[in-house]
């Protein structure tokens, strides 16, 4: 709760700030430490103090009393000496592009704040154990949880990337929240075309602030395929509970699968391209991928149409509410059920919008297996309807691909092909078989 | 002074997530992690943590089946406090008349020594102040009660890993500092039991080994505070505090002859040597096992020292001073200890030529005045050790040094790690703060149980046994079980003292085997004891015959009435002839001391039919055989 304007007005008449020393009085017991800001989760009467031991304690102060005892100024970020490493630049750099996210945090121990990184040194030494092994070049380019970043974010990364890349980087290591990371794995896959180095996307599902954090293996992982020759755009993350092994996944085809846990992120319909315990890289036999090149240009196509909808059918979807959708944006993405299924009171709405052009992808909403729509009658009366048949493409894949493509298609013919063609991974006309069926969950 | 904390466990489900909080034998996987020492906004890392880190461990975690979810492997946000843990820990404060906060900030306090998946264990403050009400109507200060998570258990240490076992962690820990008030060894157990006493009369506090610690602030003559950890029997409490102060002005004598000496901090300036050349033959098998490991020997100088590191300052024969503390930081980087010229001659003891002595001291530029050490191992851990030792030379020139030690089985303690600093705490984000309202408090207060003291006299009252073995009872947790099956079956006033002791005795012996043969406890065997207690008190089964009876039933799985025929044994008849056969066969000393014969005549009987006839009945007959003998003397 916001606080009390009258409890607001004491501490003001007080003097006392967020930070200064104060001893506050209540039924006859005096609390002495330091003011901490108020937050929306105390209760609106209550001051919140950090006590000599550490402990913060809520004091309602209602009939009570708050005294400022001592002015402290706010102690700024220190800015801890980081050596350059200049020995190992002559052989190249590692660019780190910092996004924000709790892979770049660090924690205020007088406020209990935890706050990303939000200048490039913040970055460095917020890493350090990464920075002292590898010859990282911090840039810090915006700082947002992931949750808030929007496709022009993704336009902005790809951007910094080829600028790193030319200006010398022999690979690029993008820190970033974890809700949105394969989004934007996806997107930055689309847009750069033909990465000439590594470019991987990292997260923590852990902050940076906590002595267990993930951050450190991860971007320890990260930083040796980053020196790799797996020129892909890629997401290296946990891919077990323990801080023993990353999997290196394929930025089109990688998914968050857990809202919490460390392994959350995932290979879809494909497996890893490798596996690397942060000191060497194991390909997954089968996998494939482009090698580096260092002297291959970077060219971006970095057009991207907004807004495209994302709708997941479900019992009871109104032809209404499609329609709105479609109203409202330049492309649909449907994940419909089982192979790709919808009701079909809402096939004529889909057809009457592909027939002014309106692209509308399938794509199946059971996360692993293919659309197969030429199985079941419902499924033909969609292709009838003109959607476009995602096949094996991850639903968020495929919205990020209908940006792009979209941006980049000149007719709706040449659409249909962008959108039914395996540009970079993402989609597959064959899935193998690793012969238990585990995979396949 | 001395202060205590005191930790213990209460019995409800875990505090931020739902697991229960049972210890399990079973385990179903293990998985490895690492933890960093984290910086605060300052740069700074705290020394504790850093210390830790520093070890480079790896940390292995076993998950059990019951008690292990994603919250305790640090998979999963924390859930919100329990509430029932946060009642008993208000109960305690209302007890001690303590100040409530009003709203209570769960803090992360970091702990890198792998005992909590996360690097911190969360805590909150809850109450502080007020007093602790003593038997005697005194007052002892008390400063902070905190709600936190018991950290989980080591289950097994190897060459870089240390293993534990995740079904402690997240149980629920009331604790509880008093003020550093305490002014005698024997006062500091008196609390101590105290406060237990307070904790178990809530009657919501696991019970057993383990479930309640005891952490011991010592500081002698205004000097630098040690925390001395882990202690379990509150008995060893004074042999604690003893040798903790004694071993506090030992090392404040030393601190002042060295000052007195004239050797400064900066002056200490150790002289540290590579020594393997010149012992690469040595005899003294301490040094060759190492060399032969492909270990090197380092020795340091401590300039102006000679003394300080055996007993000739601490007023006790045989006990050292500063030896033991560079010993023990030595052996916490793990290698063996060190060597020192005062723990008893180098040639004698431990093997060294007198060319080597002297070899070694010309190598270290050592003279009368200094002291020498020397240690062997890997080269790593020899820079890591000495390192150390440089620190604690140091030191030693501020006498005591506040530092978190270990206690040892004999009641004398080794060194742990430096006391952790204050930045070592900040708010846990993940969890609200929780408001304590007057609603709840009002509930705490008019559900509050009583004082121990009032109780025992209570159950003393009405069940007619002894204030000891209510003690007992209630010093082993068991007087509300005890309550339960004297007082409540409506038998109270009519059960005789005699069946009531001899159901807390049932209690105090059978039902804690059981618990300790994993054989059940109280809940499982309660229908068993009230029907023991019942065949008791009709007569049916004898007092002394009722613990055979019930350990049959308990521990050997027996039916009652099996149990209760195999008793049979000899029947009454015997055992009157027995007794009538036995008085006779004393019948002189019977006739010297007439009835002052019945003691001595009640304790062999006793020990030929204990647990077949009810004692009472034996003590009956005997009086009777000896008035007969005695009137036909007569």
């Amino acid at each position: 709760m916001p606080r009390d304007p009258a409890i607001e007005k004491m501490v003001s008449m007080a003097g006392a700030k967020a930070g200064d020393l104060v001893e506050v009085v209540v039924r006859g017991h005096a609390h002495r430490g330091l003011l901490m800001p108020h937050t929306d989760s105390s209760d609106a009467e209550c001051v919140v103090i950090k006590l000599d031991s550490g402990y913060n304690v809520g004091v309602r102060l209602h009939g009570g009393t708050i005294r400022l005892l001592e002015q402290r100024e706010p102690k700024g970020y220190a800015e801890a000496a980081v050596a350059e490493p200049a020995e190992k630049m002559r052989e190249g750099f590692i660019a780190l592009i910092g996004t924000g996210g709790t892979i770049a945090s660090y924690v205020d121990y007088e406020t209990g704040a935890v706050h990303p990184a939000l200048t490039t040194r913040e970055l460095a030494t917020a890493v350090p154990e990464v920075m002292a092994r590898y010859p990282l070049r911090p840039v810090a380019l915006f700082s947002e949880f992931s949750e808030n970043l929007r496709p022009e974010h993704w336009v902005k990364i790809a951007h910094e990337v080829k600028h790193q890349i030319e200006e010398g980087a022999t690979g690029v290591i993008i820190p970033h929240g974890t809700d949105t990371l394969t989004y934007t794995a996806a997107a930055l896959a689309f847009m750069i075309d033909n990465p000439p180095v590594p470019v991987v996307v990292v997260g923590s599902q852990r902050s940076s602030d906590r002595p267990s954090s993930d951050a450190t293996f991860n971007l320890l992982c990260a930083a040796r395929v980053a020196m790799s020759d797996i020129a892909e755009v890629v997401a290296v993350m946990h891919n077990r509970t323990g801080d023993e092994v990353c999997a290196v996944h394929l930025g089109t085809r990688v998914r968050k699968m857990h809202a919490s846990a460390r392994a959350a992120f995932r290979s879809i319909n494909v497996a890893p391209l490798a596996l690397t315990d942060g000191r060497r890289v194991d390909p997954i036999p089968g996998s494939k991928w482009r090698k580096r090149s260092e002297g291959r240009q970077v060219i971006l196509r970095d057009k991207l149409a907004e807004p495209v909808a994302l709708l997941q059918y479900y019992p009871g979807m109104t032809a209404s509410l499609l329609r709105a959708a479609i109203a409202e944006s330049k492309g649909l993405v449907l994940a419909g059920s089982g192979l790709g299924h919808v009701s079909e009171d809402l096939i004529p709405v889909l057809k009457e919008a592909t027939s002014r052009g309106f692209p509308v992808a399938v794509t199946t909403q059971c996360i692993y297996g293919r659309t197969g729509l030429n199985v079941y009658s419902s499924g033909r009366n969609l292709l009838e309807a003109g959607v476009i048949d995602a096949g094996d493409m991850l639903t968020e894949a495929a919205v990020v691909k209908l940006m792009w493509a979209v941006g980049h298609a000149h007719s709706p013919l040449d659409l249909r092909k962008f959108m039914e063609t395996n540009l970079v991974g993402e989609m597959a006309e064959r899935r193998v078989f690793e012969g238990s069926g585990e995979d396949e969950r | 002074m001395v202060g205590l904390e005191i930790h213990q466990q209460v019995d409800s489900g875990k505090l931020f997530c739902r697991c229960p909080s049972d210890l399990e034998e079973a385990t179903t996987g293990t998985f490895v992690r690492r933890l960093h020492a984290t910086k605060s906004e300052l740069g700074e890392v705290d020394k504790a943590a850093l210390a830790e880190a520093q070890k480079g461990l790896t940390f292995r975690y076993e998950v059990t089946p019951a008690s292990t979810c994603l919250v305790d492997a640090d998979e999963e946000p924390p859930r919100p406090m329990n509430p029932d843990a946060l009642e008993v820990a208000l109960t305690l404060a209302a007890l001690s008349s303590m100040e409530v906060i009003d709203e209570v900030h769960v803090m992360r306090k970091i702990v890198v020594d792998g005992s909590n998946t996360t690097g911190f264990q969360r805590t909150a403050l809850v109450a502080h102040g007020g007093a602790l009400p003593m038997p005697d109507g005194s007052r002892m200060a008390l400063q902070t009660l905190c709600l936190e998570e018991d950290s989980a258990r080591e289950t097994g240490e190897s060459e870089g890993e240390r293993t534990f076992r995740l079904d402690r962690l997240g149980i629920p820990l009331i604790e509880i500092a008093t003020a550093p008030d305490i002014r005698s060894a024997e006062e500091a157990q008196a609390v101590a039991a105290r406060i237990g006493q307070l904790l178990r009369s809530t009657g919501r506090v696991k019970r057993g080994q383990g479930t309640i610690r005891q952490d011991i602030n010592v500081s002698v003559d205004g000097g630098a505070r040690v925390e001395l950890k882990g202690v379990s029997d509150l008995r060893a409490i004074p042999d604690v505090v003893r040798a903790e102060e004694k071993r506090q002005r030992a090392l404040n004598r030393v601190a002042k002859e060295l000052l007195s000496r004239g050797v400064v901090e900066a002056e200490v300036h150790l002289h540290t040597a590579d020594l393997t050349d010149l012992l690469s033959k040595t005899k003294a098998k301490i040094v060759a096992k190492q060399l032969s490991e492909g270990g090197r020997v380092w020795g340091v100088r401590l300039a102006g020292f000679a003394g300080a590191l055996g007993d000739t300052h601490s007023g006790q024969k045989g006990v050292r001073v500063l030896g033991p503390e560079f010993s023990q930081r030595v052996r916490a980087v793990g290698l063996g200890g060190t060597i020192h010229n005062e723990e008893g001659d180098l040639v004698a003891k431990y093997g060294f030529a007198p060319a080597e002595v002297e070899a070694v001291r010309a190598r270290l530029g050592a003279g009368e005045r200094d002291a020498i050490l020397m240690a062997a191992g890997p080269e790593d851990r020899l820079r890591k050790a000495f390192d150390s030792l440089s620190e604690r030379a140091r030191l030693a020139l501020h006498g005591t040094v506040s530092e978190v030690r270990a206690v040892n089985d004999d009641g004398t303690s080794r060194y742990l790690r430096p006391m952790p600093g204050s930045a070592r705490m900040y708010p846990e984000t993940d969890l609200p703060p929780v408001g304590v309202t007057s609603a709840t408090l009002d509930r705490v207060r008019a559900g509050l149980p009583p004082l121990p003291e009032d109780r025992a006299r209570q159950i003393v009252e009405r069940t007619g046994v002894s204030d000891a073995l209510v003690d007992q009872l209630d010093q082993t947790n068991r007087l509300a079980d005890f309550e339960g099956v004297a007082l409540d079956q409506g038998t109270a006033g009519t059960s005789a003292p005699g069946t009531n002791a001899a159901v807390a005795r049932l209690l105090l012996t059978t039902i804690a085997d059981a618990e300790r043969a994993g054989k059940g406890d109280f809940a499982t065997h309660r229908a068993h004891l009230i029907a023991v207690r019942d065949l008791v008190h009709a007569g049916t089964l004898a007092k002394e015959g009722a613990s055979a009876v019930f350990a049959a039933v308990v521990l050997q799985g027996k039916a009652l009435q099996e149990a209760l025929a195999a008793l049979a044994g000899p029947g009454h008849d015997d055992a009157r002839t027995q007794v009538r056969a036995l008085v006779r066969s004393k019948a002189q000393m019977v006739r010297e001391k007439g009835v002052g014969a019945h003691g001595p005549l009640m304790g062999i009987a006793m020990r030929e039919l204990r647990g077949k006839v009810d004692g009472k009945l034996i003590a009956e007959w005997i009086r009777e055989e000896i008035q007969a003998l005695l009137s036909e003397s007569q």
